[in-house]
């Protein structure tokens, strides 16, 4: 898992995201939250990462995982509960 | 509003899962709260430009005006990448281009003669375009495809002189699978190209060909690690080089090319924590816009010898600039930055201008800047798909506010509790700034209170202050608090600028519906999470610098 950038706050910035997923060769869609939702999921999360946030959405829409956290084991287990 | 959303990958929809990757911030992205007033809107913004040299009316603490101001702008409906990626400039011919690697990317070509009507000649189609070089009526333009797998480099040369009645005729072009080609110099019958890690490459260029003489390699961390962007001047070649990464060495490199077939490294200044991505010259001296790192200046008087002398926080990465005169003219992502190099180990801010690509909130730059015997001289800055003309005046003088936020998230503070955040206040201008806080606290439950010191304070020209806000809890409420900083300045563009305020929030848990979530995809698209409905969905925020 990879990450894009907004160096400050009032726009995001392609060039730099472009050249970081260049760089790490990321194979899925990578772009910007335009929705304001960040703060409130990072409030919401748990976990020591100072910027970084990951959440699972199930197929119905709910949160199924939260962290600030990068844990692969924990994720993995989430999604191989929603697939079953 | 939202486009229909594409999953861009077969393989993504076979996984049933969407992994989507979205930057992030501290507050909302494309925030209206920062926005500046529309470029040009200065009542006395003039259609056509008096010499530059003109003097200026003495300025008063009260008759404050843009030092930069727009004369025209063009929005063609050919190109439709946001990205843009360079802007070149040859008398009163120009061209532009812009890439999102995929439909609408391509080279606009512009008749600047006019400055207040800048009009399309010409477009051409050119997927994954990167940087131009404009010599009379010869356009010389690298692109790289398949920027993200294999990339495959191309240079390729298109004549122009029929542009106005008919489409540009491709004269030579050349690719090398591997390469990343990036920045390029023209001089004489020889093309020097920066291949990020493949070096710098030499070709040659006959009427209707072009053919490879020499090479530098990349990747040698005693050389040129990842060439960006290249200059030539007489018997050396300069070069932005990249480095390897964040922390890695990087800066600039000299190259003897006195033989093409056996071009070799003289000269290696080291840049700290700067990814070089544009290169221009002064008389004894080099710029480099270094994406993070601003821009830095190097004595280059001897080529052997490159010593950084200057540098200049931009806020966001500098990407492209240019010089005209005594003044370098720097896009970012964010805006474009007038610089005095009159002294260049002290760069001088001027001005700044911004623009936006108001759909997306997305604003990528590119810069050209020339003297020129009719209008004194052209400045031409491009974001997303407009480029703009403008005249800098830079006897102006005026304080330039900006906030590092424009909006500021407290949470979990225990009622009666108390929490400070600090908005990072710039002046980015050349006269002295007043500020003062204020605040207001719109909704919240009781014994909610944001606060700030309302003592106005000086921000001298090119510096920063914190100002801090406090926020108090009140009682319990998952709606939380909400409230408004307003910065009122002497800045003229900004007399009164806002930062929205957040306490205490709503809050979300496992199991709780989750937000719909729109992300601006690179590449145009817009995905939100309501869309991919019955999929699972994963999303990691992570952020760069």
């Amino acid at each position: 898992m990879l990450g894009v950038n907004r160096v400050s706050v009032s726009t995001a910035n392609p060039a730099a995201a472009y050249d970081f997923v260049a760089k790490t060769g990321a194979s899925f869609p990578v772009g910007f939250d335009l929705s304001e939702s960040y703060g409130p999921l990072r409030a919401s999360a748990s976990g020591s990462s100072s910027n970084s946030l990951h959440i699972i959405i199930d197929r119905a829409g709910n949160v199924a995982y939260l962290s600030r956290s990068y844990d692969e084991e924990a994720m993995i287990a989430v999604l191989d509960s929603l697939v079953e | 509003m939202l486009a229909p959303p594409t999953p861009p990958t077969a393989r993504l929809a076979a996984r049933a899962a969407l992994a989507a990757l979205a930057a992030l911030a501290l507050a909302s992205c494309g925030g209206s709260g920062s926005d500046p007033p529309p470029p040009g809107a200065g009542a006395d913004a003039q259609p056509q430009a008096p010499p530059p040299e003109a003097p200026d009316a003495a300025p008063t603490p009260t008759d404050f005006d843009d030092a930069l101001i727009e004369l025209g702008a063009l929005t063609p409906t050919s190109l439709s990448a946001l990205a843009v990626e360079d802007v070149a400039l040859d008398g009163a011919l120009a061209a532009y281009c812009g890439a999102d690697d995929g439909v609408g990317d391509g080279v606009v070509i512009v008749d600047v003669n006019d400055p207040a009507t800048p009009a399309e000649l010409g477009f051409i189609e050119l997927a994954g375009c990167r940087r131009l070089a404009l010599r009379g009526d010869e356009l010389f333009v690298t692109s790289v495809a398949d920027r993200f797998g294999d990339p495959v480099g191309t240079l390729a040369i298109y004549d122009l002189s029929t542009v106005a009645t008919a489409a540009p005729t491709l004269l030579a072009s050349l690719s090398e699978p591997g390469s990343a080609f990036a920045g390029l110099a023209v001089a004489d019958d020889l093309v020097y190209v920066a291949a990020a890690a493949g070096g710098v490459r030499v070709f040659e260029r006959a009427a209707a060909s072009l053919s490879a003489r020499g090479t530098v390699p990349g990747a040698d961390p005693d050389g040129v690690v990842s060439a960006s962007d290249v200059v030539a001047r007489g018997q050396t070649l300069y070069v932005a080089d990249a480095g390897a990464g964040i922390g890695a060495p990087a800066g600039l490199v000299t190259i003897d090319i006195g033989d093409p077939d056996a071009p070799r490294v003289i000269g290696r200044a080291e840049a700290a924590e700067a990814a070089p991505a544009a290169i221009a010259l002064g008389a004894a001296h080099a710029y480099v816009a270094a994406s993070y790192g601003g821009v830095l200046s190097f004595d280059i008087a001897d080529p052997k010898a490159p010593a950084q002398v200057g540098a200049a926080e931009l806020p966001g990465s500098a990407r492209r600039l240019a010089l005209s005169g005594s003044l370098l003219y720097v896009a970012g992502w964010e805006d474009a930055r007038v610089f005095d190099i009159s002294d260049p180990g002290a760069l001088r801010p001027i001005t700044s201008e911004s623009r936006r690509v108001a759909s997306a909130g997305l604003a990528v730059g590119a810069v050209a800047a020339a003297p020129d015997p009719e209008v004194g001289e052209r400045i031409l800055i491009a974001a997303g798909t407009t480029l703009g003309t403008y005249q800098a005046f830079p006897e102006r003088r005026a304080p330039n506010l900006r906030t590092d936020l424009d909006q500021v998230v407290f949470y979990n503070v225990a009622t009666g509790d108390s929490r400070s955040a600090a908005v990072i206040t710039r002046n980015d201008g050349n006269e002295p700034l007043v500020v003062q806080a204020s605040v207001a606290l719109d909704s919240g439950p009781a014994g909610s209170q944001f606060s700030v010191d309302p003592e106005p304070v000086v921000i001298e020209a090119g510096r920063a202050k914190s100002i801090e806000v406090n926020y108090r809890a009140g009682d319990a409420d998952p709606a939380g608090a909400r409230g408004l900083l307003t910065l009122t300045s002497s800045d003229p563009d900004r007399a009164e600028h806002t930062v929205a305020l957040v306490g205490n929030g709503p809050k979300l848990a496992v199991g709780d519906p989750a937000p719909d979530i729109a992300i601006a995809l690179l590449g145009g698209d817009e995905l939100t999470t309501s869309a991919v409905r019955g999929h699972i969905a994963v999303l990691s925020y992570f952020s760069v610098f």
